[in-house]
């Protein structure tokens, strides 16, 4: 893998998206569309060579091992340049950027795949797979880019894929809806991005990720003091990029909306890569966040506020898709802690672990749908392990991940978190929040096993209370879903041993021993990490035993996530208590209501009416006042003119029109030549 | 404005000249038939021609004896000719309107007057001769400031002209195939 | 090659103005469609001769370039005179008149 291929890691699904595109617009009038099996084989291929690209690249990454090992980068063309700021087009694969690579194409490539299966009747699949090619060359973009601006292209081309997969079945109004929210809620994050950009090029002068490192590595205490407020509003401002893009307070409330498209949409980008792009800037940007108290304060605070918010409304959706989101919603907030308190190797970790375990998740819930004929409600289910076994296997591999039972993944990943929340030092209002924070977290995590056994419960365990008649037409899952499913089942089970590294280990990889993927990140974040970890022991921290810290997490956290699946499957074991008649509405009411709307609420109060006050007395001064009133003016002089000399003006002949422009010419050059004299 | 009166022998063609175009072109203005106001325009054309030989200009004085009084005025008269509307000689030259519009030119020549009379303009010594030698290495120079683009794009704007005259004059842009060849027949 | 200065510039400016003057009253105050369009022409050749007799007042290269433009101007009339007889022929074959005030199919 050579540094100038890099080029063909983003192009290639790219180049799918224009032919699915050519051969969805071409086969427009056609009524059943165009031939299904060339735009699968395209679809699937592209993302699949990506990846072996990305293999290609981490291996090269990673045969040579140690530190030394430079990123391979290619600069491609000159983007802009001038105005002292000269900026190539240029993709970078580093130790960070390989591992996201890798899932993100490895992952797509099988979601990919399970569309095949799961949109096969739809008017619309040569779309849909245009627009997930789309989608997976502008999270590519994103992910390789060396520059801010290059990853902002990538990070507008996800946002714009997202709304337009959202409103993928946009006949129906409410999804075209949900598509609008999510656009518009990430557009203010977007703006978020653009000012922090502009603050960090103004601090660093330098819109390069190497440079912007760079510089905050090799800045001294005075330099930092000077540009403290840019430093600190800077990376604030981009946190609220990274808010919009992966769902954290108050940007969340798209996320659950964002259910309206379908189901392989919901596991590939509102799940597995597209709202973690977040947590992969702050992680991008590592060397910056270090130095600034406040902004880790930010991101750590609003971590943990949206992982119990998202917790607490998961427990009381009756969608299993939006049940699903909301864990979503939660396990970023996890990320973002990890992140908050600076271990952002573990938040990537949890990042990698959280693509396979929902991604697993969101594409048996799939298979659920899909083999129930679009039924989502919870609580007209139930009983289902007989009929969809795949779904069911798959499904019980990513409840075992997520709620942190030994020894799937996020046993590994939560635990690792929680144990960096419990030691890390934040500090709000000069008070270290950090274990009280960590201890908030615990309790998220039990709880979040209490919601997760809740929905396989009610899905699979409990009594069956689907229709009889849906129930003796039960769609099986095809083989172009199954196999994705096992694949990522299996792999949640095992995503979380990437960090302890023993199988690659085994296999003889270099650093495959101990803490693989802490080695792996090292050359990325590890530098901010020593830095903070240096300033504690400078501030006086005295740090306590790490290996007692890290059993004792290891054990409690188990314990807790133990005592909620168990207290999940005792309250549900029965199923819901009553069970709605087809087609009412999912929304939770009463205090669940409450709780999951409450954002809804707050924006519409402190934003949508204010703003929508403001625009109508807009309207009405522009409409009345101005148009109004200037506009009869005019109209009433024009109608004096005219009926009289300037009717006759305006009617004259062509020559007549001819001399008068000429005297206006002759005019204006009169006044030309006073004012130049 | 004027200094003393150089009654050299340039400057009493030169008065000659001028004073030709200028009565040839009072006369276009004036001539009730189109035809003669065009061989009116040629004579005005042609003393212009011998200005700008007076004027150090020959390569252009040679080419206003080609293009214009002889390509375009050809042309002219060709039209005037085809379309031969000599019975709307009944058309009034001038009209009350025609009075209102004479503002203009004379607002616009009472401007370069005045900027004349402001700036009063003195001949160079170190003016070129223009033979086609220095034009065409001006317009042809490539080692900056050529004009050889825009030369090649007057080239195209004539080509395009000359297919879009084609296509305005056809009879009817939707003609059946057999009319022209029954034109062709009556030509014969 | 440049000798002595011939003519005086201004003479030369006030020609061009007056023929120029004159091809604007033909263009804007007669209703025969080719005197206007003879006009137009006139209205060229002034602002050449004006172009040429500017030239003699610059030395250098803007004498050279005073009369370069004029050979721009030339071709783009002859483009124009072209482009504007054919409209001719196509407004009188469709008016049956040369008059340019019966030309007024936008006015209304």
């Amino acid at each position: 893998m050579d540094a100038s291929l890099l080029w063909l890691i983003p192009a290639l699904p790219l180049f799918g998206a224009i032919l699915n595109g050519s051969l969805s617009l071409a086969g427009a009038k056609d009524s059943y569309g165009p031939p299904r099996g060339l735009v699968a084989t395209f679809a699937v291929l592209m993302p699949a060579i990506s990846f072996a690209l990305a293999v290609a690249a981490a291996s090269r990454l990673g045969s040579l091992g140690g530190e030394a090992m430079p990123p391979l980068r290619a600069e491609l063309f000159t983007w802009f340049a001038g105005a002292g700021l000269d900026l190539p087009f240029s993709l970078t694969i580093d130790r960070l950027s390989s591992l996201m690579l890798l899932f993100v194409t490895g992952i797509g490539t099988l979601i990919h795949l399970y569309s095949v299966g799961y949109m096969q009747e739809d008017r619309g699949f040569a779309r849909f797979m245009a627009y997930l090619n789309l989608f997976m060359a502008a999270m590519i973009t994103l992910i390789m880019g060396s520059s801010l601006p290059v990853t902002f292209l990538g990070w507008e081309g996800v946002g714009l894929c997202s709304y337009l997969l959202i409103g993928f079945w946009h006949k129906t109004p409410e999804y075209a809806d949900a598509a609008r929210k999510a656009f518009i809620y990430n557009r203010v994050g977007d703006l978020g991005f653009l000012l922090g950009g502009f603050a960090l090029f103004h601090v660093t002068g330098s819109l390069d990720y190497a440079a912007i490192s760079a510089w905050f590595q090799s800045a001294d205490a005075a330099a930092l003091a000077d540009k403290r407020v840019w430093i600190d509003a800077g990376l604030v401002l981009i946190f609220l990029g990274c808010a919009g893009k992966s769902a954290q307070i108050p940007l969340q409330a798209w996320l659950p909306d964002a259910m309206a498209g379908p189901t392989p949409v919901s596991a590939l980008i509102h799940a597995a890569t597209m709202v973690t792009a977040g947590v992969y800037l702050v992680a991008r940007l590592s060397d910056a966040y270090v130095v600034s108290s406040t902004a880790m304060t930010v991101v750590f605070t609003i971590g943990c506020a949206t992982a119990v918010w998202g917790a607490v409304a998961g427990l009381v959706q009756n969608d299993v898709k939006k049940a699903l989101a909301y864990s979503t919603v939660s396990q970023l907030g996890f990320m973002f802690m990890a992140a908050g308190a600076g271990a952002f190797d573990v938040a990537i970790f949890h990042v990698f672990t959280h693509a396979f375990f929902k991604a697993a998740l969101f594409l048996s819930a799939g298979a659920v749908i899909h083999g129930l004929h679009h039924e989502q409600d919870m609580r007209r289910m139930g009983g289902l392990r007989k009929q969809l076994p795949v779904a069911y296997l798959a499904m019980f591999y990513g409840w075992w991940a997520i709620t942190g039972l030994p020894f799937a993944a996020a046993f590994f990943s939560k635990d690792l978190i929680l144990e960096s929340a419990f030691a890390g030092h934040v500090h709000l209002f000069h008070a270290n929040i950090a274990p009280i924070v960590g201890g908030i977290a615990l309790a998220t995590a039990g709880l979040t096993a209490v919601y997760m056994t809740r929905v396989i419960t009610l899905v699979f365990w409990s009594p069956s209370r689907v229709d009889p008649e849906v129930k003796h037409h039960i769609h099986g899952t095809p083989m172009t879903m199954a196999i994705p499913l096992i694949i990522l089942g299996i792999g949640s089970l095992v995503a979380g041993f990437a960090w302890v590294g023993l199988p690659l280990g085994w296999l003889g990889v270099p650093d495959g021993g101990m803490a693989f993927l802490q080695g792996w990140l090292a050359p990325v974040v590890g530098a901010a990490q020593a830095k903070l970890a240096a300033a504690a022991t400078a501030a006086g921290v005295v740090h306590g035993d790490h290996h007692a810290l890290a059993w004792t997490v290891a054990g409690v956290g188990t314990l807790v996530a133990g005592f909620g699946s168990f207290l999940g499957y005792w309250l549900w074991r029965n199923g819901p208590k009553e069970v709605p008649a087809a087609g009412t509405s999912t929304a939770p009411t009463g205090f669940g209501g409450g709780w999951t709307f409450g954002f809804d609420k707050a924006a519409d109060w402190l934003v949508v009416k204010p703003v929508t006050v403001v625009a109508f007395g807009i309207y009405w001064v522009v409409e009345l006042a101005i148009l109004g009133v200037a506009g009869w003016l005019t109209g009433a002089g024009a109608r004096a003119l005219g009926d009289g000399y300037a009717f006759a003006l305006q009617r004259s002949r062509l020559r007549t029109s001819l001399a008068l422009a000429m005297l206006g010419l002759a005019a204006a050059i009169a006044a030309l030549i006073m004012v130049g004299s | 404005m004027f200094p003393s009166l150089d009654l050299s022998l340039g400057n009493i063609y030169f008065a000659g000249l001028a004073l030709t175009a200028l009565c040839c072109a009072l006369g276009v203005l004036v001539s009730r038939h189109p035809l003669n106001a065009a061989v009116l325009l040629i004579g005005a054309m042609l003393s212009l021609s011998g200005i700008y030989a007076l004027l150090d200009a020959p390569f252009l004085a040679v080419l206003q004896v080609m293009v214009y009084a002889g390509a375009v005025m050809m042309l002219v008269i060709f039209v005037i000719m085809v379309l031969n509307r000599a019975r709307e000689d009944a058309l009034p030259r001038f009209d009350a309107w025609s009075v209102a519009t004479a503002a203009a030119p004379l607002a616009l020549c009472g401007l370069l007057a005045a900027t004349m009379i402001r700036h009063p303009l003195q001949a160079s010594a170190a003016a070129v001769r223009g033979e086609p030698e220095p034009i065409a290495e001006r317009m042809f120079s490539m080692t900056g400031g050529g004009w050889w683009l825009l030369f090649v794009a007057v080239g195209v704007t004539l080509l395009v002209a000359v297919v879009g005259a084609v296509l305005l004059a056809k009879r009817k842009l939707d003609t059946p195939a057999e009319e022209p060849a029954q034109e062709a027949h009556h030509g014969h | 090659m440049a000798t002595e200065p011939l003519m005086n510039p201004a003479a030369v400016q006030t020609l061009a103005a007056l023929i120029f003057g004159i091809g604007l009253t033909a263009a804007v105050a007669r209703r025969n469609i080719f005197i206007v369009l003879m006009g137009v022409e006139l209205m060229l050749n002034a602002v050449n001769l004006s172009f040429v007799g500017f030239s003699r007042t610059l030395g250098g290269d803007a004498s050279v370039l005073g009369q370069l433009a004029p050979l721009f101007t030339i071709a783009i009339a002859a483009a124009e005179a072209c482009v504007g007889l054919a409209m001719v022929i196509l407004l009188v074959r469709g008016k049956d008149t040369i008059d340019a005030d019966a030309y007024s199919a936008m006015k209304e």
